[in-house]
């Protein structure tokens, strides 16, 4: 198992500043389609059990019935339960130097991509849909210069304050890697340009 | 025609060995990339007690049935008289 100060390359300096997961709406109307299909065919049985109630003493439809019931219900369980895990093995963490996407794809497909803070130079975020604004979650779109050009951010509550957090973050981590690419920098100089910056 | 009526728990435990091997599948997926935190085992822990009391259920439910039965299917119907 991860635990939570055991990212991948992880730096002694390093800070972990937010866990950020997909809105908890997002996961409830998940279990919500699970709890239909769970409820949807106990009604259609009790009904049918009304008006048929010679089926329980059948030798052969009630041990049919029962045997469907629990192969049915033990897979819509285990589908709820993969529903949960799709939820919240995906996410995405911000740290003081980089932003690591965790995202499970399927069963055997799991992708986990980084991106040094310096390197982002542009963040948007997105709130689109009715639903997403009465519960305020939405989309933000990290623009890099690395390899992964773009990063975004699924779903997640609160976009703007993500926003704010990753735009001073990257502003943070670029002021340190200019200090760092320019030692000989006196020190007026360094003071005049962190104020500009 | 007729069948045992055993021959359904044959075709109930194909079912469950596919089942099976997909909660293998998805504990694994919890234990490795899951974080360690309460969460977690939590999770866990209520899926495995969940299923646990539906085989509870089924085994209660199945106890009183007789599965050496034989049940004819298919069979001819005797009342008419073209047959």
């Amino acid at each position: 198992m991860l635990s939570a100060y055991r990212l991948p390359n992880f730096s002694p300096n390093e800070k972990i500043i937010k866990i950020v997961r997909r809105d908890l709406i997002i996961l409830l109307g998940r279990l919500l389609y699970g709890a239909v299909l769970i409820v949807l065919p106990l009604v259609l049985l009790a009904l049918g059990l009304f008006y048929n109630p010679a089926w329980l003493s059948s030798p052969l439809i009630y041990p049919v019935l029962v045997l469907s019931a629990s192969v049915y219900f033990l897979f819509i369980w285990l589908f709820i339960f993969f529903q949960f895990i799709d939820y919240y093995l995906d996410l995405w963490i911000i740290t003081s130097e980089r932003i690591i996407d965790i995202q499970q794809y399927g069963f055997f497909s799991r992708v986990i991509a980084e991106q040094r803070l310096y390197r982002i130079q542009d963040v948007a975020s997105e709130t689109h849909g009715f639903w997403a604004t009465i519960f305020r979650y939405g989309e933000v779109y990290v623009q890099t210069a690395g390899e992964k050009q773009r990063f975004t951010f699924y779903q997640i509550p609160n976009p703007d304050d993500i926003r704010n957090t990753i735009i001073q973050l990257a502003e943070i981590s670029k002021k340190k890697q200019y200090k760092i690419a320019n030692p000989a920098v006196n020190a007026n100089l360094a003071s005049v340009l962190d104020q500009n910056l | 025609m007729s069948i045992f009526l055993y021959y359904l728990l044959f075709v109930y435990g194909a079912l469950m060995l596919v089942w099976f091997a997909l909660v293998l599948v998805a504990l694994y997926h919890m234990f490795h990339y899951g974080y360690k935190n309460f969460t977690t085992f939590f999770a866990i822990f209520l899926f495995l007690i969940v299923i646990l009391a539906l085989a509870y259920y089924t085994y209660i439910l199945l106890a009183p049935v007789d599965w050496t039965a034989e049940i004819k299917i298919f069979s001819r119907p005797t009342s008419n008289p073209m047959f």
